[in-house]
């Protein structure tokens, strides 16, 4: 218990240097949340035609979709907040050697690649999600509770951890590859199949999002949940899945770790 | 001179083909885009037959056509120019015996030669083997498109020529590149057939010149629109490439007044 303690004190102290260096990179910083902003709009445009031209999607309607699309968002916020350092592991970290660097220091390295996360645009993403889930409940006349709240906020937490289980896992792959960022990204995609119900895939993309990457745990299933729609035992194990991929991630890691010599001198 | 053009082409083309990994990736990447929207469209059409005039079969190779052809016009050489402007390597550009409008101009033209085979065309067979999408094409649909489609690299070059501008004047190209590629993922008709969006959507779409870039030479390939209408994109698309060269023209010429250079 002291050590994850003190784990954590370390992360935050690290996080808060690193969110001083940001104020650096203002006009850049500027020009990426717009960015991000137009890239989510996408999405929502998207959904918009689509529902132009029919009323439901295997029993979806609009503002059930867009719910998804909350919960994804939310979800999303959380992943670049804590994760978005993991695309630098590859290219910055394992090629320029400042790995070791890491290595030396007392706490998991994963903590400290965890604390540079600077990303302050998540925070709009946060925002945003949070807005679409309670614009879609209002619409839905789903009672906007102080347990819906606390739901929310839970779940949307969970999976934001099980898309950091993901990234993390895949990030595993920097101790082979130089350019792991971008087979991160790539099979990061994945998770666009989660802004819409889960039924209209095919079994193996099913299966893909349920087993392999747990993307329908994120949006889906707590979706499910808050309309009602019951999917059994599915419905409730988000945090289990969570648990369950953290620990094999770790130990991935952990596995990868061994392989790793050092680049720099 | 066009011995030099022709060098320019080929040194682009055989450049990009070293990145192996990013080309793969690119193509896994448009082919995970696509299938959602796809697979979106087909739980849709378990209820009706067509939508705006379309059905599930043409609407499935019409997304098809829009993500591998479409990578041409969404990831252009404004990345590139910018690139070379952020790291300075502009100056060695100004300074070829050929103008830097005409270099990027063949960089251009290498550039799609590359993206053709090696994302463009992949992308498109293996969708057509993971939808089994039926293929039969007029032949003079094809030679129109073609025409249509040699407009649309000139335009779209001049557009990424503007984008690239931009970057003489701002410290960082990126984030420009996103705003760039959503625009013009939205208003070509990559994300739908332009019949798709809401009536007063579709009235400014059809002022702009994007939606030459994917939905007009998809639509006459597809045998979707009328002589009539093949005939109004072609004008459109003429108005349009004298308006950007000139448009062009004069940025570049207040951009090279204001140089500001990084780099070593």
């Amino acid at each position: 218990m002291k050590k994850i303690r003190h784990q954590f004190k370390m992360y935050l102290k690290m996080f808060q240097a690193s969110i001083k260096s940001l104020a650096e990179y203002r006009v850049d910083f500027f020009v990426g949340l717009v960015s991000q902003i137009f890239y989510e709009l996408i999405q929502i445009i998207f959904v918009i035609i689509v529902f132009q031209n029919t009323e439901t999607i295997h029993g979806w309607n609009f503002y059930e979709v867009l719910l998804l699309c909350g919960l994804l968002n939310v979800a999303m916020g959380y992943v670049d907040f804590f994760f978005e350092e993991m695309y630098e592991v590859g290219p910055h970290y394992m090629k320029d050697g400042t790995f070791d660097i890491l290595l030396l220091r007392p706490i998991h390295p994963l903590i400290s690649i965890m604390a540079n996360s600077r990303s302050l645009t998540s925070l709009g993403n946060i925002l945003l999600g949070l807005f679409l889930c309670g614009y879609s409940l209002f619409h839905l006349h789903i009672s906007i509770t102080l347990s819906t709240i606390l739901f929310l906020l839970f779940i949307t937490f969970i999976g934001g951890m099980i898309m950091g289980a993901i990234i993390t896992l895949l990030c595993v792959s920097s101790f082979w590859v130089w350019d792991s960022n971008e087979i991160m990204w790539s099979s990061f995609q994945l998770h666009r199949f989660a802004q819409y119900p889960l039924t209209i895939y095919n079994s193996i993309i099913k299966f893909i999002l349920i087993v392999v990457t747990p993307f329908a745990f994120v949006s889906f299933f707590p979706a499910s949940f808050l309309l009602g729609r019951d999917y059994g035992t599915l419905s409730f194990i988000a945090p289990i899945v969570a648990l369950l991929f953290w620990v094999i991630t770790i130990k991935m890691w952990n596995w990868g770790m061994k392989f790793y010599k050092s680049s720099g001198s | 001179m066009f011995r030099n053009y022709l060098a320019i082409i080929r040194a682009e083309f055989y450049r990009g083909l070293n990145y192996k990994i990013d080309n793969l990736l690119s193509i896994v990447n448009r082919i995970i885009e696509v299938s959602v929207l796809i697979f979106i469209w087909k739980a849709i059409y378990e209820n009706q037959t067509t939508i705006q005039g379309m059905d599930l079969t043409t609407l499935i190779l019409y997304y098809a056509l829009a993500y591998s052809l479409g990578h041409i016009v969404q990831w252009g050489i404004d990345e590139n120019m910018g690139f070379n402007i952020t790291t300075g390597r502009v100056n060695m550009e100004l300074l070829y015996p050929i103008s830097y409008m005409k270099y990027y101009f063949c960089y251009k033209i290498g550039h799609v030669l590359r993206q053709l085979f090696v994302i463009v065309l992949p992308t498109l067979l293996v969708l057509i083997l993971l939808f089994q999408i039926p293929l039969s094409f007029e032949i003079s649909r094809i030679f129109l498109f073609l025409i249509i489609m040699l407009f649309t690299i000139i335009i779209s070059f001049f557009i990424e020529f503007i984008f690239g501008l931009i970057v003489f004047y701002t410290t960082s190209s990126w984030g420009l590149q996103i705003l760039k590629s959503a625009l013009i993922t939205i208003l070509s008709g990559a994300l739908a057939p332009l019949e798709f969006f809401p009536i007063w959507a579709q009235k400014i779409m059809n002022l702009l010149p994007f939606q030459d870039l994917v939905y007009s030479p998809i639509m006459t390939l597809l045998g979707m629109n009328s002589s009539h209408e093949i005939i109004t994109i072609l004008l459109r698309q003429s108005v349009w490439m004298i308006l950007l060269f000139v448009i062009t023209k004069l940025l570049f010429n207040k951009a090279i007044k204001k140089v500001t250079i990084y780099g070593g």
